[in-house]
C-alpha cells in the first residue's frame, strides 16, 4: 500500500530534480592538491658564440 | 691588441632576442631574423606562399581551417570559417588551386563568431563558433546506423520492435553480406525499411546487387515533431528505372525538412527512416550497401534509450492522494475518472505501462492524459495507448508538450508531472510500473563554445555555464543524458569560460580565458568514464585566448641538466606570454622575445583582441608560428614571431599577406603527404603556405642582425668569411655598423665561382672599429632562396689595459 500524504516530512528540503543533465550532478575529483614539481624541460638557449681568454 | 675571435667560420644557428638591447646581448648574438629558418646548423630563408583560389571572398578575416577526413571511408572536406559569419568548403583540396572561389556555403552562422573549435568523432564533423548552437555534419557517405526490414502482421505500432536487423550487413558492398527485401510488400500490409541514422539526413545511398523488377515507387518517411511519420518532400529516386525502384545502384535524395525529431523505436533512440513501397518487390531484391548523406546542422540532444522511472506516483483517494514508487502502482479497482499522477525528472514524450502479471484482459480506454503548462492541466492531445487500456505494457505517445515543473500536493520534488485517467474502473489487483521516455532541449545549455573528442566521447561547452564541459556518452556525439554522459568543472571554481580543450596524451587538457588580474586556468581531466573522470588545476593565472592560441605538439627534444627526452607538449599564447606545459607543470618560453607580453613596451600585445591571435605548429619547418596584435593601433595581427622547437629559439615572419590562423591538411593530390595553408587578415583570401620563393609575387626579405659586442670593450673588425649555399644568381647585401652609423656594405654574390658547386665562400679584409657592431645580412627576391652556412670574424680586441 501507498502512504497517505499528510504534508511534507518534518526536515524534509524540497528538491528541485529537473533537468539534472543540465547541472552538475556529481563531484569531479581533485587529483592531488597541487602540480607535482617539475624540473623545467630545457635550459635556457645560449646566444652568441663562446669566446676563450 | 690581442685576437678575441679567429677567422675560422662558425655555423649560424640559433635565433634572436628583441627584448634586450642591443649591448647587452653577447657576442655573435643575434638582435633580429626576419624569414629566416634554422636547419641546424645554417641558416635559410622561409619559402613563400601562393594563393588558392583567383577571387577572394570580399574583405572577410579566415578566422579558422580545417579539414574534415573520414576514417570508415574515403571522403575529405577541405573548410574555412570566415568573419562574416559563413563557412566555405573548398572547391577543389589543396594543393589544387581554383580558378574563382575558394568554395560555396555551406554554413550561414551569426555575426561576431569566435575562432571555431572542430571535432571528428565516428566520422561525424563538430563545429563550435560561440555564437550558434554546436554544429554537426555528417558528410555524404557513411553507413547508416540500423537497417531493419519489417513485414508486420497487423498495423505496425507507434514503438516498433522486432524486424530483420540486418545493420551488420550494409555497412560496406565489399563483403558477401546483403539485406534481404525479397518480395517486401506495401505499407498498408504493414511492410516497409525502418532505417537510422546518427544525425538526420537529407539522402540515402543504396547498392543493389539484386535489382527488383516489379513496377514500384519507393517513398521515405521521417518522424514528424507532431508525432506522425510525414513523408519528405522533394523525393528523388537515383535507384528507379523505368518506374521500378531499386532497379539499380543509386541515391535517394530529398528537402532536408526542419520539424524532424528523434524518435524511440527498436529499442533505440535516433533518427528513423521508413521506406514504403507503392507495389510489392519482387521475390528477390538484396541491398549490399546502404550509406547517409546529411548537411551541417546544430546539435540535439537525443535520448539514450533507457527508460526512466517515474520519480513519484500519486493516486487518488478518497479525499487523500497515495504515494508510490513508480516501480509498483497499486490500482486495484481504482474508479472511473480517479487520478494517477506520475511525475518524471525531465518532461517526457511517452509514458510506459506494465501491468505486468495483472493486466486488464478486456482493456481500459485512457479517458484523459494531461500536463501541467505552469498553471493548469492541459492535454497532450490523443495519446496513442500501445498498453491497449493495461491489456499488456505498452508505450503510451504523444506529442511533445510544454509542461513545466510543480511541487504537486506538497510533494517535496518539484518535477514534471503528468495525470492519467481511465474510462473505467481499473480490474482489481491491478499494480503497474510506470516509466518514461524523456526528451530535452540542447538550447538550455546555451550557444555551443568549444568541442573536444576525447575517450571516444564529445565534450561540449557552452555559453552558459562555460567552466562546465558536458561529455557525451561514448561514441554518440548527441547523447547529452543519461548514467553514460558526464559534466565536468574546469579550473578553481571561477565561471571563466572554456576557450579551448586538447587531447594530451590519455588525458583532456583544458584552458579558461584569462579574465581580471586573476587570469584563467589550465586544468588537466583524467579517467576512463564519466564516473572516475578526475582533475588536477596545473594553473590558477595562466589560461590561453582562444582555440586557435593552443597546439599540442608530439616529439619536441627536452634536455635539462639531468635529463634529456622527448616528449608531447602543449604550447599556448596567454597574455602573460607564450606558455609550454608538459602535464605537470607550466613554462614561459618567450623571455627573450617578452617585450611583446610587457605591459610597458610599446610592442606589447593589445588587450580586447585576444581572439585575433594565434599559434600553431607547422610540423614542415618543425617550428611553432604565432600571430601577434601588437601595439597600441593594431586591430587584426601584424607581428608573426617563430619559434624554433630545435633550438628553442625565436625569429619573426614578415609575410607580404598577413595571416589570421593556419592549420594543415591532407592533399588532395601530389607527392607530399601534408600541406600547409593559412587565411588572410583581411582579404578573403586561402593560402598555402610553406610554397615558393615568393610572398604570392612580393619578394621575400630574408634579414640577419648579429651584434659583435664584448664587456663593453672596443672591438676591431678586420676580416670577414661568409659561406652560403650557391644560387644561379643573385647576391646578399652585407652592412657593417659601428653603433648606428654604416661603416661600410658590400654585395656577396651568391653564384658559384665553379659550375656545380653547392656552396659559395666569401673572405675579405675589412677595418670597423666600436665598443657595439652590428652586421646585417639580407637577401630579397621572389626567385632565389637565400642558404647562409657559416660565418667567420676575424676581430681584435682594441684596448689593453
Amino acid at each position: 500500500m501507498g502512504r497517505e500524504i499528510i504534508g511534507p516530512e518534518d526536515g524534509a528540503k524540497v528538491q528541485d530534480i529537473t533537468k539534472s543533465w543540465r547541472k552538475k550532478f556529481f563531484e569531479v575529483k581533485e587529483i592531488g592538491k597541487e602540480p607535482p614539481l617539475s624540473t623545467g624541460l630545457w635550459k635556457k638557449p645560449i646566444h652568441g658564440l663562446k669566446i676563450k681568454e | 691588441m690581442r685576437n678575441l675571435i679567429s677567422i675560422d667560420a662558425q655555423p649560424l644557428v640559433g635565433g634572436c632576442v628583441t627584448f634586450q638591447p642591443k649591448a647587452m646581448l653577447p657576442f655573435g648574438a643575434f638582435s633580429l631574423l626576419q624569414n629566416i629558418r634554422n636547419d641546424h646548423p645554417g641558416f635559410r630563408q622561409r619559402a613563400g606562399q601562393r594563393k588558392l583560389h583567383t577571387l577572394p571572398d570580399g574583405t572577410n578575416k579566415v578566422l579558422s581551417l580545417y579539414q574534415f577526413n573520414k576514417t570508415n571511408v574515403t571522403e575529405k572536406h577541405f573548410f574555412a570559417q570566415f568573419s562574416d559569419g559563413d563557412v566555405h568548403e573548398a572547391t577543389s583540396t589543396p594543393p589544387a588551386v581554383t580558378t574563382g572561389y575558394f568554395g560555396t556555403e555551406v554554413f550561414s552562422g551569426a555575426a561576431g563568431q569566435v575562432p571555431a573549435s572542430w571535432g571528428n568523432m565516428g566520422d561525424l564533423m563538430l563545429h563550435s563558433n560561440g555564437v550558434n548552437q554546436h554544429q554537426i555534419y555528417g558528410g555524404t557517405s557513411s553507413p547508416v546506423d540500423k537497417f531493419i526490414v519489417f513485414r508486420g502482421s497487423a498495423a505496425i505500432p507507434d514503438v516498433p520492435q522486432g524486424g530483420e536487423d540486418y545493420s551488420d550487413d550494409v555497412i560496406s558492398s565489399g563483403d558477401s553480406l546483403v539485406a534481404i527485401l525479397d518480395a517486401l510488400d506495401i505499407y498498408a500490409n504493414h511492410d516497409c525499411v525502418f532505417i537510422r541514422t546518427p544525425v538526420p539526413c537529407q539522402g540515402f545511398s543504396f547498392t543493389v546487387p539484386s535489382a527488383n523488377s516489379e513496377q514500384s515507387a519507393m517513398s521515405v518517411y521521417y518522424w514528424k515533431n507532431d508525432h506522425t511519420w510525414a513523408a519528405v518532400s522533394g523525393l528523388s529516386d537515383g535507384t528507379s528505372a523505368a518506374s521500378t525502384t531499386l532497379a539499380q545502384t543509386g541515391a535517394v535524395t530529398w528537402t532536408f525538412p526542419t520539424d524532424l525529431m528523434p524518435k524511440y523505436a527498436f529499442g533505440s533512440c535516433g533518427f528513423w527512416y521508413q521506406i514504403r513501397f507503392s507495389a510489392q518487390l519482387d521475390a528477390t531484391v538484396r541491398i549490399s550497401a546502404a550509406t547517409f548523406s546529411a548537411p551541417w546542422q546544430s546539435l540535439q540532444n537525443v535520448w539514450n534509450g533507457a527508460v526512466q522511472y517515474g520519480v513519484e506516483v500519486h493516486v487518488e483517494g478518497t479525499g487523500t492522494y497515495e504515494v508510490y514508487a513508480a516501480g509498483a502502482v497499486d490500482i486495484d479497482s481504482l474508479a472511473a475518472g480517479k487520478k494517477v499522477y506520475v511525475a518524471f525528472t525531465d518532461p517526457v514524450e511517452g509514458i510506459y505501462l506494465d501491468p505486468g502479471g495483472t493486466p486488464t484482459t478486456t482493456g481500459n480506454s485512457i479517458a484523459t492524459l494531461k500536463y501541467w503548462d505552469g498553471d493548469s492541466w492541459a492535454s497532450v492531445g490523443t495519446p496513442t495507448d500501445g498498453s491497449s487500456g493495461l491489456s499488456q505494457a505498452g508505450w503510451v505517445t504523444f506529442p511533445r508538450c510544454a509542461a513545466q515543473p510543480l511541487q504537486l500536493h506538497t510533494s517535496i520534488y518539484s518535477a514534471y508531472w503528468y495525470e492519467i485517467t481511465w474510462a473505467s474502473a481499473i480490474a482489481a489487483d491491478t499494480v503497474i510500473a510506470i516509466t518514461g521516455a524523456p526528451y530535452f532541449d540542447i538550447d538550455d545549455l546555451g550557444n555551443g563554445a568549444c568541442n573536444c573528442v576525447w575517450k571516444d566521447r564529445a565534450c561540449y561547452t557552452f555559453d552558459r555555464w562555460g567552466s562546465y564541459i558536458y561529455v557525451s556518452t561514448s561514441d554518440a556525439p548527441m547523447i547529452l543524458n543519461g548514467s553514460d554522459y558526464g559534466i565536468l568543472q574546469a579550473g578553481d571554481g571561477r565561471s571563466n569560460r572554456v576557450v579551448a580543450m586538447r587531447r594530451f596524451y590519455n588525458e583532456m587538457m583544458v584552458w579558461q580565458q584569462e579574465k581580471g588580474v586573476e587570469g584563467g586556468c589550465v586544468t588537466l581531466f583524467e579517467g576512463y568514464s564519466p564516473s572516475t573522470f578526475g582533475k588536477l588545476v596545473l594553473s590558477s593565472k595562466i589560461g590561453a585566448m582562444n582555440n586557435k592560441s593552443v597546439a599540442v605538439v608530439d616529439g619536441v627534444l627536452t634536455a635539462t641538466a639531468s635529463d634529456e627526452s622527448i616528449k608531447t607538449l602543449a604550447f599556448f599564447l596567454s597574455r602573460y606570454g607564450v606558455c609550454v606545459c608538459d602535464g605537470t607543470s607550466i613554462s614561459i618560453i618567450s623571455d627573450d622575445i617578452k617585450d611583446y607580453f610587457d605591459p610597458v613596451h610599446e610592442n606589447c600585445i593589445r588587450y580586447g583582441y585576444e581572439n585575433e591571435m594565434w599559434l600553431e605548429h607547422d610540423p614542415m619547418d618543425n617550428v611553432l608560428r604565432i600571430g601577434l596584435v601588437s601595439g597600441a593601433t593594431a586591430t587584426l595581427p601584424n607581428v608573426f614571431p617563430v619559434f624554433d622547437l630545435v633550438t628553442k629559439t625565436w625569429s619573426f615572419d614578415t609575410p607580404a599577406q598577413e595571416l589570421s590562423c593556419l592549420t594543415t591538411i591532407e592533399p588532395g593530390s601530389g607527392q607530399a603527404p601534408i600541406v600547409m595553408v593559412a587565411g588572410g587578415i583581411d582579404d578573403g583570401t586561402i593560402y598555402q603556405t610553406n610554397y615558393g620563393t615568393a610572398d604570392v609575387s612580393t619578394a621575400i626579405r630574408a634579414f640577419i642582425e648579429m651584434v659583435l659586442n664584448h664587456k663593453g670593450r672596443v672591438i676591431n673588425l678586420r676580416e670577414l668569411l661568409v659561406r652560403m649555399g650557391s644560387q644561379p644568381s643573385g647576391s646578399i647585401a652585407l652592412v657593417a655598423y659601428e653603433g648606428e652609423r654604416s661603416k661600410f656594405s658590400k654585395q656577396l654574390s651568391m653564384v658559384p665561382e665553379r659550375t656545380n658547386d653547392t656552396s659559395r665562400r666569401h673572405r675579405f679584409n675589412c677595418d670597423v672599429t666600436g665598443d657595439l657592431l652590428t652586421l646585417e645580412i639580407a637577401h630579397s627576391s621572389t626567385t632565389a632562396a637565400l642558404k647562409i652556412f657559416e660565418m667567420g670574424m676575424g676581430t681584435r680586441l682594441w684596448e689593453e689595459k
